[in-house]
């Protein structure tokens, strides 16, 4: 069966070369029948890629210890769930996932592409440089990362997987991810295509926007579940760490919120065509250089890879052929790239796009020397710093607010409906808001007020956007609406919450100010693996009362030591318990009150929606201009 | 002005490419600290009840080691062999660090001891004054006191060979 | 009255030892201040600010320390130093760039629409076909004859073909040492794995001092030495050598 899938693997990968010699002689000779040439075969190696990855989950699920990356990342005793997920848990699995994905994109972008009716030449361009990112990831997937590695004599016995990724969140992060990844492939693939065919015009940006909206959406929902499975993984609180790791899948999404933007911003007379290519190029080639950080091992980091330099100089080629190449492109064919002559813009609403654009990609830049700097200092001088929080609070920071100020100004507002209607409710919301959640601080108001700001302007737009039956915009308000929700969780949860940490002994409680923390009992006990101490906590806040079971757990055959935090979901504040230090008779207990905290997920889930509905909307329906 | 993307990841790919072929630097090895004073600070002796292991001792003629340890650490007992071949060339000087006087003992009973003196710092409390963030650790210190190499973990061959004996080496010419 | 300045001093320390330890990073921990970490290193330098804030030092003093001897990394926001500087710096200086550029967008406007003359050149489509099949196949099949190779294995219960990279001495070792696990010491499925092994490379140190004891426990003392002398040889590190000697003396005393 294993066999079968390698060969399987193999084929796909001949099948490409295939497509791209067809693909050529397509180009060159306009008959349709290369054409559908290319088709079939991309077809049948979407068919292959996806029966070969079946049979990689069967072997998991079966526990085929022959296959080398089921002995690393399995074991007899694991549950069945984690079995079938742990696929992507490891390298070479989830290099795996990356090229399925890969090639269910380049499936549905033919398909789609076939019913809009572009010409035949753009057409096969865009196969032929689909075929070969294929085969450049079929090489890496084959040659240097081949999940299908086998063990002989078979062992009898896996090693495990990591108790930290035997999660719902190992489920559902690498996927939704990799889609928001790999969209950006075929953005990549419409502007390399269209700068080989020797035009591009604003019809180009008809044809990405509605994979800039997928990727960005899905990246957005990715980006969110793996902050909200660190959240209640790590049980402190904390949800984003400016970990590399987490910066890498910052940037492509970054630039693709500044694409959109671009492209919303040339739908007059089209006058930064020359920069939707380059961001465009510029997201590809942001997931690129991120596959490359993490899996070439110069960065050390919770996130990475077991590295191996051959990995490292294969990636750093691929992107700089890719990505240097396609900007090299972009240069030769400059003079192609044309912009309509149409009415000149000065209009105030262009020049706040502008600025939004520019903010978006000052702060894409903060991100990406923040993430490379120390890795260069350090190369050059031997130095080593951390870039952590505290610089990205002096930077990240206020650019983002001044964005998510301009971020209101989405049309021009009448004087008497902006008072009635946007400053008025604005007002009132805010005082409400902060009357609920007990603030005090004059800076915690203010970004209150900004993030309901985004809110209330969203919401006005959209009213008024459906009732002109303008059912296009309606899309991105909704994420600009989850945007301001986003903000209002994280303004409440970096300011208003606070850890009330308690030293008591069985049957003590300690007072704080408006909460009190009480150890009622504690048990031990054996449970599979592992050794556990648990405790019943009861935490008092004004006037309501939660029960809480933390625990802390030792395992007997690695000797980790693990906190299984008891968490408690409200809409306006999480409360996080742990078991801390035993000291003797006293027990730490850490109690986190993370203010507003839900709003983060409910935010980003919104501005996932909006997207996604967007980009349905856009792929079924394209707009003539 | 056309061409500033393409020179940008030109750039780029070549300033990586570079800092990926040519970073051979141990992660582990201190440079920051190199050329400072070791801190004064005091612990009580292991071995002798009354006398006290300070930092004077680094202050008198001639390069030492010292050696930051502990009962409970498994990587101490894996560069122990390392740590008996250094003493032969340059005498040692150990802290136990958060360890309990009669398990450190026991310890350096089974395994021997390669300490001319070992000090004690039961809670930790003077390990910030040196700079020590876990064990074990390692400094090589000159006859003025001033630290000429730190390394973070278990010694190996590579360390010795590459790093550590070349220092001493040198400063015999 | 001095009850009340106390309490009030302790809070206002406790305060700032927050604060302060909000901006240091936990050195064994993933990502995290010691703030938040209790780790006995966090601890230690939570007991250090405390005791340096009693002794009447400010923060600056505090931090100065703390990065001479654990190096700038402790921080968590790198200094402002000449090293640093550039972090803030280049940010302004894209933003001005960006800027500067859209200022300056030049326009290329669509003249004319251009019909494109699509002229088919007919091809030989079947020899098109048979020819770039047969060139796909044979690529992929010539690289992978290069990398990979086919090989008989044993599966549980049947013999089966399958191809891979070319055989691999940590592949082996995982394996025997997961089998040791299981099996007893001298199990034959592990033998034959360590013999692999050392067809592969007769010098591997783990194979041949398992052969080595292996042939030692059932009594092949002629065999038994060859592979310790094969071992012994191969090694040039003396700590290594001596502990192995020793040991090996220890077994042939514990068989008499």
């Amino acid at each position: 069966m294993v066999e079968l899938a390698h060969i399987l693997l193999i084929l796909s990968f001949a099948f490409s070369n295939f497509q791209f010699v067809s693909s050529l002689f397509c180009i060159r000779t306009n008959d349709v029948n290369y054409l559908k040439y290319c088709y079939i075969s991309n077809s049948v190696t979407f068919f292959c890629v996806s029966i070969s990855f079946l049979i990689l989950i069967y072997s998991f699920v079966s526990s085929d210890f022959s296959v080398k990356i089921v002995f690393e990342n399995s074991h007899y005793l694991m549950p069945n769930i984690y079995k079938f997920f742990a696929v992507w848990g490891n390298h070479e699995g989830s290099m795996f996932l990356w090229v399925w994905v890969l090639n269910l994109t380049g499936f549905i972008l033919w398909i789609w592409l076939e019913r809009n009716n572009s010409d035949i030449k753009f057409k096969s361009y865009v196969m032929s440089i689909q075929a070969l990112i294929y085969m450049i990831f079929f090489i890496y997937l084959l040659f240097l990362s081949n999940p299908f590695s086998r063990l002989f004599p078979v062992p009898m016995q896996g090693n495990d997987l990591n108790p930290l990724l035997q999660d719902i969140g190992l489920i559902l992060h690498p996927p939704i991810l990799y889609i928001g990844y790999v969209g950006v492939s075929s953005i990549y693939i419409l502007v390399i295509a269209s700068l080989f065919n020797n035009h591009i015009d604003y019809k180009l940006n008809n044809l990405i926007r509605p994979w800039a909206l997928l990727s960005w959406s899905f990246l957005t929902l990715g980006i969110a579940l793996g902050s909200w499975w660190a959240y209640y993984e790590l049980g402190w609180g904390g949800f984003w760490f400016w970990d590399p790791v987490e910066n890498i899948s910052l940037m492509p999404w970054l630039i693709l919120g500044a694409l959109l933007h671009t492209i919303l911003l040339n739908r007059k007379d089209n006058k930064f065509q020359k920069w939707v290519v380059i961001l465009s190029i510029g997201s590809f080639g942001f997931s690129l250089f991120g596959s490359f950080l993490v899996r070439s091992g110069i960065l050390n980091s919770i996130h990475s890879f077991s590295s191996d330099p051959l990995r490292g100089i294969y990636l750093m080629g691929i992107f700089f052929v890719l990505i240097a190449g396609g900007y090299l492109l972009y240069a030769v064919k400059y003079n192609y790239i044309f912009n309509n002559s149409g009415e000149k813009q000065t209009k105030f609403l262009d020049k706040v796009l502008i600025l939004k654009v520019l903010l978006i990609l000052t702060i894409l830049f903060v991100v990406v020397i923040a993430t490379v700097y120390p890795i260069f200092l350090e190369f050059l001088t031997g130095y080593k710093i951390s870039v952590g929080t505290g610089y990205f609070e002096t930077t990240f920071v206020p650019l983002s607010i001044f964005i998510l100020i301009i971020m209101g100004f989405i049309t021009i507002y009448n004087f008497k409906k902006f008072i009635y209607y946007i400053l008025i409710p604005l007002i009132l919301s805010t005082i409400y808001v902060c009357w609920l959640l007990d603030v005090k601080s004059f800076i915690v108001v203010c970004g209150i007020a900004i993030s309901l700001w985004v809110c209330i302007t969203a919401l006005y737009n959209l009213k008024d956007k459906i009732r002109k039956k303008s059912f296009f915009a309606i899309g991105g308000l909704i994420s600009h609406f989850g945007a301001g929700v986003l903000a209002l969780g994280i303004t409440g949860t970096t300011t208003l919450s606070k850890d009330y940490i308690a030293n008591v002994k069985v049957g003590e409680s300690k007072k704080f100010d408006e909460v009190i923390v009480s150890l009622e009992k504690l048990h031990t006990g054996v449970e599979n693996n592992y050794n556990f101490l648990k405790a019943e906590v009861k935490v008092k806040i004004k006037d309501k009362k939660y029960l809480f079971y933390p625990e802390k757990r030792k395992f007997s055959n690695r000797g980790m030591v693990t906190v299984e935090t008891a968490i408690k979901h409200t809409l306006l504040y999480d409360v996080m318990v742990a078991i801390g230090n035993i000291d003797g008779e006293k027990i730490m207990i850490k109690v986190y009150k993370k203010s507003m905290v839900t709003w983060i997920w409910i935010g980003a889930f919104i501005m996932f929606l909006g997207g996604f509905i967007s980009s349905l909307y856009r792929l079924r329906n394209r707009k003539k201009q | 002005m056309k061409y500033i993307p393409f020179l940008v990841l030109l750039l780029i790919s070549i300033l990586i490419t570079s800092a990926m072929l040519l970073k051979k630097d141990d992660n582990n090895i201190q440079n920051y600290i190199i050329g400072t004073k070791i801190s004064e600070f005091e612990l009580p002796s292991l071995y002798e009840k009354d006398d006290k292991f300070n930092s004077k001792i680094f202050h008198s003629n001639g390069w030492k080691v010292l050696n930051v340890f502990a009962s409970w650490c498994q990587q101490c007992k894996s560069e122990h062999k390392y740590l008996k071949k250094l003493s032969k060339i340059i005498p040692l000087y150990g802290i136990a660090y958060n360890d309990n006087p009669i398990k450190t003992k026991r310890f350096l009973d089974k395994m021997g001891n390669v300490y001319s003196s070992v000090g004690i710092d039961e809670h930790g409390n003077n390990a910030v004054l040196i700079g020590i963030s876990g064990v074990p650790e390692t400094y090589l210190i000159d006859g003025q006191g001033i630290i000429r190499f730190k390394y973070l973990g278990a010694l190996d061959d590579k360390v010795l060979d590459d790093y550590i004996i070349p220092i001493i080496e040198e400063k015999k010419d | 009255m001095i009850i009340l300045f106390l309490l009030l001093r302790r809070k206002k320390i406790k305060d700032t030892l927050k604060d302060i330890a909000r901006d240091i990073r936990c050195l064994v921990c993933e990502n995290q201040s010691i703030l938040e970490s209790d780790t006995d290193f966090a601890i230690n330098i939570k007991n250090y600010i405390l005791e340096s804030l009693e002794k009447g030092l400010n923060r600056n003093e505090i931090i100065d320390f703390l990065s001479s001897r654990y190096g700038d990394f402790i921080l968590l926001s790198p200094p402002v130093s000449k090293y640093t500087i550039l972090l803030w710096v280049l940010p302004v200086i894209v933003f001005l760039f960006l800027l500067f550029i859209i200022i300056n967008n030049k326009n290329n406007y669509l003249t004319k629409k251009e019909t494109k003359q699509i002229n088919i050149i007919k091809t030989d489509k079947k020899k098109f076909l048979v020819w770039s099949f047969l060139f796909s196949f044979l690529l992929v099949t010539a690289i992978y004859y290069n990398i990979g190779n086919w090989g008989m294995a044993d599966y549980p219960q049947q013999k089966i073909l399958y191809l891979d990279s070319k055989k691999n001495i940590d592949k082996l070792l995982y394996t025997a040492r997961s089998w040791r696990e299981i099996d007893e010491f001298e199990s034959p499925r592990i033998v034959k794995i360590n013999q692999q092994i050392l067809s592969i490379d007769k010098n591997n140190v783990e194979a041949n001092w398992f052969m080595a004891i292996h042939n030692l426990e059932i009594g092949n003392i002629d065999q038994a030495y060859k592979y310790y002398n094969s071992l012994i040889n191969s090694i040039n590190d003396l700590e290594t050598k001596k502990v192995l000697v020793e040991q090996w003396k220890d077994l042939l005393n514990s068989k008499k």
